[in-house]
């Protein structure tokens, strides 16, 4: 640290009133960071726009008599967790009962998205900074949090790719299945001798530094990146990530090819529980149901469900491969995104379109259990913060960055940026 | 007294914190000149190097992405298009898929590896990574792997559906550099071992040229030997292997990917 007057001023001002303090009155040390919260996210978002009143805001009450859904939903179930009378969920979360019962959940309803056009909600989703740019100039908000976290890689995408923004910082690592992902950390075939790999990259080495001593220095400078960016090869290497989808895990996430969608999500499971990465992402497409709406999205977002409430039981299981003595459900926040929701009408195809609201949820250690932030009306519109049914207005409204901003303040204080007006979605966490 | 010794007591509190304040608050005073420099500098800096692992004990550090100071900057990286291209013109690979339904070949590199490799998807990413990183180089491994086995097996396999064949200069199952109780040999089985390595040289230099556009030098041809002997020792002499090793070198390395 270099000094100046201004640092030397602070030091001693701060150490005088420090010892001012303890003249007086027992000094009270500030609030450290805590590392006894969370310090894992699991991302799951649902491309597509998902259909919120088959999810978090499914029809009851007062919407069943109002002529704005679909008549279809009077037909479809609904349930609540166990001793959890406030989580109301549709039909396409059925399966997710468990899960919503075992961990800490938190339902967030009503937040205004005002451009329903994919990209660009999915950016400010994903973000939290709106943007009417198609090109993801910001970057994720997962993708802030795991390079300020310093982990290596700072986060795991599989599926869609995060958006980078500078790529500057460290990309993370992608790759569209989870055959993939495991050829990357594995690229030599299981049947490659350990000592062909070590002669393999001995010989690079050997060849780089042969070329690095005939370079002038301006090059030499230039080709420092690359030689520090290979130091960690080989740890990378040995530590041998296991990222192969194993039968059993197949058969309880259902899994039926690895390249298909119902892969993911036990993919991305693995890239957490190996130690991987603390921030994992992985996306499941096909929400943007213009036809054969019921049809498509019910099936889909089961499927969802039913692999969330394995995750959560293997998080149950699954010892946090950083933390000794906790498990992967101690330390880890499972949230689920979609860019935006449905049209609660039909139209003629039988499909929904894209609409104004989107809804979130947030499960796990330190969030506010059996909580619904935020409300539709009887007309499917996003009303209100916290929960108050007033007219909306940008005053009142919730937006994806004040989630966004919940969860970096969560897990990154020094990364978040309070609302101007004071709004935080901090009773997301109690 | 003591009620005096109180109020003086009070009273040096109350004026030691208020010069304490006026001294602090006045800092801005002082160093804003300094500060912004440092400020940009800090900001420079905080690019520049990152802080270490937090979460992942015993994990790499991730402050390894030193920029290089302004002006330095000679080279810039490989371009995902350009490596396409490169694997193509050089050992006829493409690496990618066919897709049927919209009648087009998938490249591999440029959609689905394009961002790791520094490259741009116009999505994900809109500016050019000039810079490596771990990912980078985990990329650039995998395909090298990748390309330098497709080569060996196209070649080695005599059921390849698609046989493509560049070793034009060696026998690729047969000729290799001498071993070393090879050394000692005499009469014709020793031309024909120092003909076999000859015909190895050729085609490693054949190698150079396709991909450095140079020849190899005296040094790395004898890095090269020792490695290839050291590989086919893994399998039982089976000189393939060791084409895969030195392939896989010569399209990880750095001369190939730093223009």
């Amino acid at each position: 640290m270099t000094l100046n007057r201004r640092k030397t001023l602070e030091l001693l001002g701060s150490g005088a009133l420090l010892s001012l303090y303890g003249l007086g009155r027992p000094f009270k040390p500030g609030l450290a960071a805590t590392t006894q919260g969370p310090d894992k996210i699991f991302q799951i978002f649902l491309t597509g726009g998902w259909d919120t009143a088959l999810a978090t805001d499914p029809v009851r009450g007062s919407k069943t008599s109002t002529q704005t859904y679909a008549s279809h939903y009077q037909n479809l179930q609904m349930s609540r967790p166990e001793g959890k009378s406030e989580l109301y969920f549709g039909e396409g979360l059925l399966p997710a009962k468990t899960a919503f019962e075992r961990l800490s959940t938190c339902f967030i309803n009503g937040i205004h998205m005002e451009v329903t056009a994919h990209e660009l909600a999915q950016n400010y989703m994903y973000s939290g900074i709106p943007s009417l740019s198609r090109s993801r100039e910001f970057p994720a908000f997962l993708a802030r949090i795991g390079n300020a976290a310093g982990a290596f890689p700072p986060f795991v995408s599989i599926g869609e790719p995060l958006p980078l923004g500078d790529t500057r910082t460290n990309p993370p690592l992608h790759s569209q299945s989870p055959d993939q992902l495991g050829q990357m950390l594995n690229p030599f075939d299981d049947d490659i001798p350990s000592g062909i790999i070590q002669i393999a990259g001995q010989l690079t080495k050997d060849l780089d530094l042969v070329f690095m001593n005939r370079q002038n220095e301006s090059m030499k400078k230039y080709l420092e990146p690359w030689t520090n960016s290979q130091k960690f090869l080989n740890e990378l290497y040995e530590k041998k990530y296991n990222l192969k989808l194993s039968d059993q895990i197949k058969s309880r996430y259902g899994v039926t090819q690895t390249w298909e969608q119902n892969a993911r999500i036990p993919a991305a499971f693995l890239s957490l529980s190996s130690g991987l990465s603390p921030f994992v992402s992985c996306n499941i497409d096909g929400f943007d149901t213009h036809s054969s709406h019921f049809d498509q999205h019910i099936p889909l977002l089961k499927m969802v469900s039913s692999q969330l409430t394995t995750l959560v039981n293997d998080f149950f299981e699954t010892p946090d491969p950083d933390r000794p003595g906790l498990k992967l459900s101690d330390t880890t926040l499972i949230v689920i995104l979609s860019e935006f929701s449905r049209t609660p009408t039909l139209n003629t195809g039988s499909g929904t379109d894209h609409w104004q609201t989107g809804s979130a949820i947030v499960m796990g250690p330190g969030v506010s259990d059996n909580r619904v932030i935020g409300v539709t009306d009887d007309q499917a519109k996003a009303r209100g913060w916290r929960g108050s049914p007033v007219t909306l207005s940008t005053e009142t409204e919730i937006r994806p960055d004040h989630l966004a901003n919940a969860l970096v303040k969560k897990l990154r204080p020094e990364l978040a940026q309070s609302d101007p007006e004071g709004r935080d979605l901090d009773e997301i966490f109690s | 007294m003591t009620k005096i010794y109180q109020d003086r007591f009070i009273f040096f509190k109350i004026s030691t914190l208020s010069l304490l304040i006026f001294l602090i608050s006045s800092c801005h005073v002082f160093d804003d000149k300094e500060e912004s420099e440092e400020a940009q500098k800090a900001t420079v800096e905080r690019i520049a190097i990152k802080p270490g692992p937090v979460s992942q004990p015993g994990s790499p550090s991730t402050n390894i992405d030193i920029i290089p100071q302004e002006g330095a900057s000679t080279g810039y990286l490989l371009t995902p298009e350009q490596h396409s291209t490169s694997l193509f013109e050089t050992l006829q690979i493409k690496l990618g898929y066919e897709d049927e339904l919209h009648d087009r070949f998938v490249d591999f590199i440029t959609e689905h590896l394009a961002v790791p490799l520094g490259g741009v998807d116009f999505r994900t990413s809109s500016i050019r990574d000039r810079f490596p990183k771990v990912q980078t180089q985990l990329i650039i491994r995998q395909l090298a792997w990748n390309a330098a086995s497709i080569v060996v097996w196209r070649e080695t396999d005599p059921d390849h559906p698609d046989p493509v064949h560049i070793f034009e200069k060696c026998n690729i199952s047969e000729d290799r550099p001498l071993l070393p109780e090879e050394q000692t040999l005499s009469g014709r089985e020793k031309i024909q071992a120092e003909a076999r390595e000859q015909r190895w040289v050729d085609q490693l230099t054949e190698f150079y040229w396709r991909i450095l556009v140079r020849p190899p030098s005296a040094e790395e041809i004898a890095l090269h030997k020792q490695a290839f002997l050291n590989a086919i020792s893994h399998y039982h002499g089976w000189p393939p292997a060791g084409w895969n090793v030195v392939l896989f070198a010569l399209l990880s390395g750095a001369e190939y990917w730093n223009l």
